[in-house]
């Protein structure tokens, strides 16, 4: 008789993964949040880029949710990702140009941990090839003692 | 950079809308100090009577100021006939507000859910036992699954923040119809150092709630477009495009003789063990691979450490590779070039 394996819980975790998410264009950030300083010098470039570039810059990028947070302070501005991480960059006496830099930086970003791949690939997928068995060799070929 | 090319273009129609969202949120955390106690007061009332007695009616013009609304809106591709009211519609749930909740959506949802992913695996997999199938349909549709492509893939939000930092944060009314609103199990009881596990009615869980406004998103793509191509495409963009494993769902309890039952059902030749490649047989860790053959057929190969395991193992290969049968290029009914395929006689009964 066939029955389900008593393990099959496990089969409903293993099939999540955020590659389907990015080849739908569901970005991974959802929201950025520009913290400024109303009179401070180091809250210069961003204050410029709410006044110049921010309307622009929100309506180019819908998928994502805009907030705008006046506190005493550095500048910083932070990326929230569907992960449920956050990303944060002080953005003190930074320029206009390079604080557009650093939003495309926050949403581009996935919001996992930065780690070295050290080129291993992973994949939910077996591999085509298969793996190379020493008992599938011609018999011939075989190493004999 | 398509990606971003491609949310240009999109996003047109919604300009108007992104840049009131702006001005929003400049208001909402005193950029712009606009907005007035009385709107603070509003949130406080309605947030505040989350029973059934509050049932307003979002009309568009309020559900256009979330900002998170409009994200998610945009963040799933919707179609523009899919109102953004509906959608704050989809994320509220019967327990959280009277009348217009997402109940019935989710009904509509449910089904169209479970026909499409039922109609899927058995065109993909004709000779999948029930049991097998069941659990698979399970796996795309149960409600931890849905939740976790609401939360971890779709990243809507619940709405947590308690009345009175709303309330300090002047955070306007309308932004939380852009976060899945409703009533969890409050796990507070008079009983000092007593924990309650019982719900009372209406208290639902987050895992439940996620479910019900994924449903129900895919019940009010159909209501708003009218388009079962759409809805279709939607499930399987964002259900069956999951990877499930289904080959590692199977459990055989007498693998040998549901396969000699089996070639005797389909008439073929009775099964026979033959040992392929050995090595080490003499020393502690011997490997066998054995093939099952019907004839002059090979139905399945395996290894194992002794022949017996091999054997046992080449059975449920032979089985598995019957059972996942897979048509080339599989048309489900819905398709419009759908021809019947095969029906299977059901499984082998040992």
């Amino acid at each position: 008789m066939v029955s389900v394996h008593s393990s099959y819980q496990y089969v409903k975790l293993c099939f999540l993964g955020n590659i389907i998410s990015y080849i739908l264009t569901i970005p991974q950030c959802k929201r950025i949040i520009l913290q400024f300083d109303k009179t401070g010098g180091s809250s210069k470039g961003l204050r410029e880029f709410l006044r110049r570039r921010l309307e622009n810059y929100a309506t180019s990028n819908p998928k994502i949710e805009f907030k705008i947070i006046e506190k005493a302070g550095h500048p910083v501005i932070k990326g929230e990702y569907i992960n449920g991480r956050e990303k944060a960059i002080c953005i003190r006496n930074l320029n206009i140009d390079i604080i557009q830099q650093k939003l495309n930086l926050l949403r581009e970003s996935s919001g996992a941990q930065l780690t070295r791949t050290k080129g291993k690939v992973t994949s939910l997928n077996e591999s085509i090839r298969g793996i190379w068995s020493p008992l599938h060799v011609d018999p011939k070929n075989r190493h004999k003692i | 950079m398509n990606r971003i090319r491609n949310s240009l273009v999109l996003s047109k129609p919604f300009i108007n809308q992104s840049s009131k969202l702006i001005h929003k949120s400049f208001s909402t955390t005193r950029f712009v100090n606009q907005t007035t106690t009385q709107e603070s007061l509003n949130t406080t009332q309605t947030t505040s009577s989350s029973s059934a007695s509050n049932s307003k009616i979002i009309t568009e013009e309020e559900a256009s100021k979330s900002a998170l609304l409009v994200s998610l809106h945009r963040r799933l591709n919707l179609p523009k006939e899919f109102k953004l009211s509906t959608l704050a519609r989809c994320l509220t749930c019967r327990s959280s507000q009277g009348k217009l909740n997402n109940y019935g959506l989710n009904i509509l949802g449910k089904n169209f859910l479970s026909y499409y992913v039922s109609e899927n695996l058995l065109a993909t997999y004709p000779r999948l036992p029930t049991i097998i199938l069941n659990s698979a349909i399970d796996s795309y549709i149960s409600n931890e699954s849905l939740a976790s492509i609401g939360e971890h893939s779709w990243g809507i939000e619940v709405d947590q923040t308690p009345i009175l930092q709303k309330f300090l944060r002047e955070e306007p009314i309308e932004y939380s119809y852009g976060k899945l609103r409703f009533l969890p199990v409050n796990p507070k009881t008079n009983e000092k150092g007593v924990t309650k596990i019982t719900k009372n009615a209406g208290e639902i869980d987050p895992t439940v709630a996620y479910s019900l406004s994924v449903r129900s998103i895919i019940g009010a793509l159909y209501a708003s477009t009218k388009s079962e191509t759409l809805t279709k495409k939607f499930i399987y963009d964002h259900i069956l495009s999951r990877k499930l494993d289904i080959s590692t769902m199977f459990e055989f309890e007498q693998p040998t003789r549901e396969l000699s039952r089996l070639c005797k059902r389909e008439g073929f030749e009775v099964p026979i063990a033959r040992l392929l490649a050995e090595n080490g047989r003499l020393t502690k860790k011997p490997v066998f691979v054995v093939g099952v053959f019907s004839g002059e057929n090979k139905l399945g190969e395996s290894y194992g450490s002794s022949l017996k395991e091999a054997k046992i193992r080449a059975s449920v290969d032979a089985l598995k590779k019957w059972y996942l049968y897979k048509p080339l290029n599989p048309k489900v009914p819905s398709d419009e070039d759908y021809q019947p395929g095969l029906i299977d006689h059901g499984i082998v009964i040992v």
